[in-house]
């Protein structure tokens, strides 16, 4: 089967079996009054969706936010690819806290405005729209939870939503620049950065930004099945592309060994450097690997969480892989065992999960500038979550840029100084 | 991006590959016409044929305007890490990867406006 065919068939069928899994979880009616529910609700950080609506009508907002996604790649002329991937499966797994579809389109429709603005295609900004949807919660925090009339509330949202999209694309080109590519999640330090301005201005006009938290510790057997059935799905997909005998599993072997040599800084498509098979694998071992390190520690399988295993899908092709992200988890167990923090604290587990954005330091630099990555996102994450007021759902990906920005600004003034050699 | 700034971040990128290599010899060329440019660049270390195959395979990235226009802006600004020719193989039309009798490679690339065509415009010619 051809590449980019297995990545469609990959990518539509996890969709259509989340969305199948959320109408048939309870009742499919309840479920869609749910998911309409979910649109009009405060999305801030943390809102686990599971919590406040139920697993059903979660994952049919996952699913739609996907849907949302592929429909964008579709009307922008571009296909699935590694990058692709990642920013749908990031879109989705935060449509299990905090993103819907509502509150992604201001954003998606002000980016593409802004490609437009400078003439260009929105598919040139085509990844910074759907990554840019991190500031969902701003679009449903101004709508409802400030108490304004709907009649002004929800307009005046909407337009605030455009036109930080159109604002969007150069302070992600900018950001990147502090970082050099070293955090995966770029989007999430610009979005932080915005976030910034946004939280401190509702602030000023008087907006209560105190954190939320809604957390489920409930178990929810189908929240433990969903990531499983992903990897089989993923080796489903393998097994398709080996069917015709044009590509052996002893060159998947050797494809995946080499992708465990790549350092991961963006931007590394595995689809494009390595191949499709390879990349679906890698997405298989990864989330289960995490999947595992969850279970070890007794993680509830809540929206949150797996938002964070979606995520970890999503960018195993596009940058993280089992070799580069053991220095940064060893950094985060290191700064647990430091600072005696919870293992079931939920800034804990989510840095556990999304500190892999800094995957890419240990992938160039080697372990030990992997281990304080680590150690710095962990004590790092815990205060920026405040910053921004919940706005920026991608908190990780700030606090990941930030400390990637400290450690390369040092790494480059190290070697740009040194004698000559 | 200005056309001249892509021309500068583009050759950036390219001799930040080239001497990572440690060559004795650099040598780069730039060929401009209205509607497009011929970059070469030319260096005299050995490579061998695994090494030849992936700067081809970096190179020959089909275009991809959504990474060229977001992660594309990299190019040629970040040299604390290893070079990366994929974000050149994204945004040119045409790619030839060659050895030269001093045992060295010879990378040129081809790139322009829409009806732009590589095959009509070159060194040789």
């Amino acid at each position: 089967m051809q590449s980019g065919k297995t990545l469609r068939v990959f990518i539509g069928v996890v969709i259509m079996g989340l969305a199948l899994a959320g109408a048939f979880e309870g009742k499919p009616d309840s479920a869609f009054k749910g998911f309409l529910q979910l649109q009009i609700m405060p999305a801030r950080l943390i809102t686990d969706f599971t919590m406040v609506m139920g697993v059903g009508a979660t994952l049919m907002n996952v699913a739609a936010v996907g849907a949302l996604g592929l429909l964008f790649l579709r009307l922008t002329g571009l296909y699935p690819t590694g990058a692709s991937t990642a920013a749908l499966f990031t879109m989705m797994g935060f449509a299990f806290f905090g993103k819907t579809v509502l509150n992604c389109l201001p954003f998606m429709v002000g980016v593409a405005l802004s490609a437009l603005l400078v003439g260009k295609k929105p598919r040139d900004y085509a990844l910074i729209a759907m990554f840019g949807t991190a500031m969902g919660p701003l679009v449903s925090f101004l709508a409802f939870e400030l108490g304004v009339p709907a009649a002004w509330a929800l307009p005046g949202s909407i337009l605030i939503g455009v036109v930080i999209g159109v604002i969007m694309p150069p302070i992600a080109i900018e950001m990147l620049r502090l970082h050099q590519g070293y955090c995966l999640y770029n989007t999430g330090l610009s979005v932080g950065f915005i976030g910034l301005f946004t939280a401190s201005i509702s602030h000023a006009a008087g907006a209560n930004m105190s954190p939320l938290l809604a957390w489920r510790t409930e178990p929810a057997p189908l929240m433990y099945a969903i990531v499983p059935a992903i990897a089989l799905i993923a080796l489903g997909c393998i097994v398709l592309e080996t069917r015709g005998g044009s590509y052996s599993l002893q060159k998947l072997y050797r494809d995946y060994r080499s992708m465990l040599r790549l350092n991961g800084r963006l931007p590394s498509d595995f689809c494009d450097l390595v191949s499709v098979p390879a990349a679906l694998l890698n997405a298989a071992l990864l989330s289960m690997m995490y999947v595992v390190i969850m279970l070890l520690i007794g993680a509830p399988f809540n929206g949150p969480v797996l938002g964070g295993l979606f995520t970890i899908i999503g960018f195993s092709f596009f940058g993280k892989h089992a070799r580069n992200v053991l220095a940064i988890l060893a950094g985060i167990f290191l700064a647990i065992l430091v600072f005696g923090k919870s293992l079931q604290a939920p800034g804990v587990i989510l840095a556990i999960l999304f500190s892999t954005a800094l995957a890419p330091l240990a992938g160039e630099f080697g372990p030990v500038v992997g281990i304080v990555a680590g150690f710095l996102h962990l004590v790092m994450v815990e205060r920026t979550g405040g910053w921004h007021g919940g706005l920026d759902l991608y908190n990780n990906g700030f606090a990941g840029g930030l400390t990637a920005t400290l450690i390369i600004s040092i790494l480059d003034w190290y070697r740009s100084n040194r004698k000559l050699q | 991006m200005q056309r001249q700034e892509l021309y500068i971040v583009l050759i950036s990128e390219l001799a930040h590959f080239v001497l990572e290599g440690n060559p004795r010899k650099m040598v780069i060329s730039l060929h401009q016409e209205a509607d497009g440019i011929h970059i070469a660049i030319m260096d005299d270390r050995p490579r061998t044929d695994k090494e030849m195959e992936e700067i081809e395979h970096r190179l020959h990235m089909q275009q991809r305007p959504e990474l060229a226009a977001y992660y594309g802006t990299m190019m040629g600004h970040d040299l604390l890490g290893s070079a990366r020719l994929e974000m050149i193989g994204w945004q040119v039309k045409g790619v030839k990867v060659e050895r030269i009798p001093d045992g060295g490679v010879m990378i040129n690339l081809w790139m322009g406006s829409e009806g732009f065509n590589p095959r009509e415009f070159s060194l040789s010619s």
